[in-house]
């Protein structure tokens, strides 16, 4: 059997799904494949989630120009689909003479952008601002407007929103063939055959094999080395009011950081500087951990960081040839646009869905604004920072609102009975749509539990129920 | 008597936090005096906590006799059930906050009944442990599906009925691990291995060993996890072991992550109730008052993982100590000193003493108040206790263990020399492992 449609985005991270909700906006057919089960599985999830002024980006690459159209209208966005955002303000900290010429080089970068309230700060303000950090520290570029994300509620809430508007999402596709045919592209995937008129490569790291497929090879993609992120036990949660940042030459793929996340909990971020093992690795490896509680305690000496790590994870971030953003058709073959992006990802994803649409249209796609679109999505109720008002007016509408399930992120049955309704089909789905899971005792508790609840709402088995797809499954039942 | 009508709130005399065999045991104990309005609030919709799906003997303690786990917790239920204390399961305390001294102190609860405040005059914690996560113990490697803690593979096996899969091995020699041989035992599971980072077993080695004989499983001490084999699901382990870092391999699809308790502190996050940095639970004295008038805390909240029974009695002795309060108005304190332990004394509880009331809290061994634990098994220390500059007491021991409790003598410290704004600072001087 064979779909047919006139977009055909292939990868359901950042910048393919916010791709599918600018277009959703358009009398237009389209349709997102991703090869896992969910959403934002591959660099978005393992992201630290920053939302960046800019000023680390040189003047003059297209990175810094999406990050500056993409601050204009983020709040509006975060508005929208009712996302968690919190601007923070960001403190990159110099200890030499190096690293202070870096800050007035980063200085100049934001300027020109028209970054607002940079700031170059002495000792004494970075003392005041931030008591834990280190007193070594000779100044600090302070940057009012960075702020935190949640990764995976941005991916979820873009993702919602885009299929509600009527993109179709096919997840577990995986995209294994493309043939060109009467001016149409022939997707083969290990599901079904798709047509398609207009492909999106938004691959991330798979984006250059993508473009291979139609012979394309006018990029490369890079991953050099993995990064390490490590969430903090609950009892640090105020070490750092801001996002603390070290400086590495500029260099943003190398440095290290102290932020507080969308949540409360303390993220730790640095550069492992081992190579990645292959595309695909993402384990933690031995050492890891150490090395980045060393990189952090340049930043933050004196914080007992060792004992209170609740979870650690690592990712590879994509790089390309040019080191700069890719949003470009193909030289010869117009119909066919590579999304190959450097971070930012997350901060400039409004403006890379709005600039890979006018490359549609300016390639011949004729896209009629709808009338129905509907820009607005809710977050999932939860008991989180509700006051009892509207705690009660929550439990009147559903009593599993009470039913506390995950008791270190005080997540409830209703939330994940309305995580799975929403297309949550794997503990992993959950525990990012939820948090159901992720505190201090890493589903501990909760793991049977939230089990017990998708087995339930989605009439199966317990030991069919899988971690995340595939054959992870949470038990192991299978004959050996 | 409190009159809340106007608050909306729920007036009571005191409100226990968490039906395990601490809180039960308050509650027991608290019953016993007439007119107080008592309730337990308790997030499982069972009473009973670790109890209810625990492999392990215990009982002397409190009830004199040796129960399994889930027997101990169903003779709890059965006992409190009896009493006038008002029972709350499968209700969640969201907030607490402190009222002022003098005054009551508000919890917000809900449950799938609603969402209600209420105002008591006394609260006791006792909210209990959980284990630390793989990434709390830097366990390279991916995240596949597989990876269990004890308390994880227990519900599973235990409250569900499951067999979570076929071969295992497990991490860490604490007690809890031999807890976790025994359920995977009844769940038909082999186990690989078990595997401890130490050279030293961190339990007693007696029963680890016997368990080895019996069950037929080897111990590899002194080695460390370089990574985690499969993506999707648990493949294998890799281990390095011995001073040479030998390497080799484990094929398994279940690894199970035991010990490293550490207190289920988060509700008293962001309020006024002190924590101790080292025991990661809230900073008590001997009895059993926390930081904030009129909050007591027990049982393991206070240390992470100790025996049932030893939670039990606590759980008593604090409901104790908040009679003699109604009855006296007051425990007359005199003058309390700090106690802190340094690394590798994971903890010394509780941190505050009174030297004038030692000897009304000198009990058996079985009851080791105040107790040190060890962060891992060392071999002839020396432990020494020191107020500022003066030496006030010091031992010599043949062997610590790991996660077991040792009494520490207070009544023999030279309470003379200490000072009181030093406060008292325990060390380990010197040790062969």
């Amino acid at each position: 059997m064979s779909k047919k449609t006139d977009v055909l985005i292939i990868g359901g991270g950042i910048s393919g799904l916010s791709v599918s909700r600018e277009l959703s906006k358009y009398d237009v057919d389209v349709t997102l494949v991703e090869k896992e089960v969910d959403v934002g599985w591959g660099q978005t999830k393992a992201s630290y989630a920053n939302r960046h002024p800019g000023a680390r980006w040189t003047p003059g690459t297209l990175a810094q120009q999406m990050i500056a159209e993409a601050n204009k209208i983020m709040d509006q966005l975060i508005e929208d689909l009712d996302i968690d955002f919190q601007r923070t303000g960001e403190l990159a900290v110099a200890f030499d003479k190096d690293e202070l010429e870096s800050l007035k080089v980063m200085k100049k970068q934001g300027d020109y952008i028209h970054v607002e309230g940079l700031e170059v700060i002495g000792p004494d303000e970075i003392k005041r601002m931030e008591p834990n950090v280190n007193p070594a520290a000779i100044a600090a570029l302070y940057m009012p407007t960075s702020g935190v994300f949640n990764p995976f509620e941005q991916v979820v809430a873009i993702y919602e929103n885009a299929r509600d508007n009527g993109v179709h999402m096919l997840l577990g596709t995986e995209v294994t063939g493309i043939k060109q045919e009467d001016g149409k592209y022939i997707v083969e995937t290990n599901q079904d055959e798709i047509q398609a008129r207009y492909i999106v490569n938004a691959a991330g790291l798979f984006a250059e094999r993508v473009a291979n497929m139609v012979g394309v090879d006018s990029f490369k993609i890079r991953y050099a080395t993995k990064s390490t992120c490590l969430i903090l036990d609950p009892l640090l949660g105020d070490i750092v009011q801001h996002i603390v940042t070290g400086l590495n030459n500029l260099d943003f793929f190398r440095y290290r950081l102290v932020s507080p996340t969308f949540d409360g909990k303390i993220i730790l971020y640095s550069n492992f500087p081992e190579p990645a093992k292959g595309i695909e690795d993402r384990a933690v490896e031995k050492g890891m951990i150490d090395f980045t509680i060393k990189d952090v305690k340049r930043l933050l000496p004196d914080v007992d960081f060792e004992r209170n790590i609740v979870a650690a994870f690592s990712g590879l971030t994509a790089r390309n040839d040019r080191g700069d953003f890719i949003i470009e058709p193909s030289e010869n073959l117009s119909t066919f646009v590579n999304v190959a992006i450097v971070p930012p990802g997350i901060t400039c994803s409004p403006a890379i869905g709005k600039r890979v649409v006018e490359i549609l249209r300016d390639n011949g796609l004729i896209l009629r604004e709808k009338t129905d679109f509907n820009p607005y999505r809710k977050r999932i109720p939860s008991l989180r920072g509700a006051s009892p008002e509207q705690i009660e007016e929550l439990l009147s509408q559903d009593p599993r609102y009470g039913n506390v399930v995950c008791r270190c992120e005080t997540v409830t049955e209703g939330e994940i009975v309305e995580a799975i309704k929403r297309g949550a089909t794997t503990l992993d789905g959950l525990k990012f749509r939820t948090r159901a899971g992720l505190g201090r005792c890493q589903s501990n508790f909760c793991g049977p539990k939230v089990t017990d609840i998708l087995a339930r709402e989605q009439s199966k088995t317990f030991g069919t129920i899988t971690k995340k797809g595939h054959n992870s499954h949470y038990i192991n039942q299978e004959d050996s | 008597m409190i009159n809340m009508a106007d608050t909306g709130s729920i007036p009571l005399d005191v409100a226990v936090i968490g039906g395990g065999p601490a809180g039960i045991s308050a509650c027991l104990e608290l019953s016993k005096s007439l007119n107080l309005k008592i309730a337990l609030f308790e997030s499982e919709t069972e009473l009973g906590g670790m109890p209810r799906s625990c492999d392990i003997f215990f009982g002397m303690r409190d009830r004199k006799r040796m129960y399994m786990g889930p027997a101990y917790a169903k003779k709890l239920d059965s006992l409190i059930r009896k009493t006038s204390v008002e029972i709350h399961t499968g209700t969640t305390v969201l907030h607490i906050i402190p009222g002022n001294p003098g005054q009551v102190h508000r919890l917000d609860v809900v449950s799938p009944e609603g969402f209600r405040s209420y105002e008591s005059r006394f609260i006791i914690l006792a909210m209990g442990c959980f284990e630390s996560s793989r990434h709390t113990r830097r366990i390279a490697g991916p995240r596949p599906a597989g990876i269990f803690t004890t308390g994880t593979l227990q519900q599973l096996v235990n409250l569900r009925r499951l067999k979570p899969g076929k071969r295992a091995v497990i991490i860490g020699s604490e007690i809890v691990a031999l807890s976790s041989v025994l359920t995977l035992k009844r769940a038909r599971v082999s186990i690989v291995g078990m595997v401890e980072e130490y050279p030293e077993l961190q339990t007693y080695a007696i029963p680890a060993d016997a368990m080895k004989l019996f069950f037929g499983f080897p111990i590899y001490k002194d080695a460390s996890i370089t990574g985690i084999l499969g993506n999707n699901k648990v493949e294998g382990i890799e281990l390095v072991r011995g001073k040479d870092q030998e390497a080799f391999q484990l094929d398994c699809d279940m690894i199970i992550i035991t010990g490293r308790f550490r207190p289920d502190s988060l509700l008293i996050e962001k309020t006024p109730i002190e924590q101790d940095p080292s025991s990661l639970g809230p900073v008590v004295d001997m009895d059993f008052r926390t930081a904030v008038p009129n909050i007591f805390a027990a049982g393991n909240l206070l240390r992470g993982a100790d025996m049932h029974d030893l939670c039990a009695v606590e759980g008593r002795r604090a409901a104790r100590s908040i009679l003699r309060v109604l009855k006296s108005g007051d425990i007359d304190p005199g003058q309390y000193i700090s106690m802190r332990a340094k690394r590798p004394i994971r903890y010394i509880v509780p941190q505050w003493i009174a030297p004038a009331h030692i000897r009304k809290h000198l009990f058996s061994k079985l009851y080791p108040w105040p107790s040190i634990q060890v962060e891992r098994t060392l071999k002839n220390p020396v432990i020494e206790a020191w107020s500022g500059k003066e030496k006030i007491w010091g031992a010599s021991f043949w062997k610590l263990i790991a996660n077991n409790r040792y009494p520490m003598p207070v009544e023999r410290f030279d309470w003379k020399r200490v000072d009181p704004r030093e406060g008292i600072t325990l060390e380990v001087m010197s040790s062969d492992s």
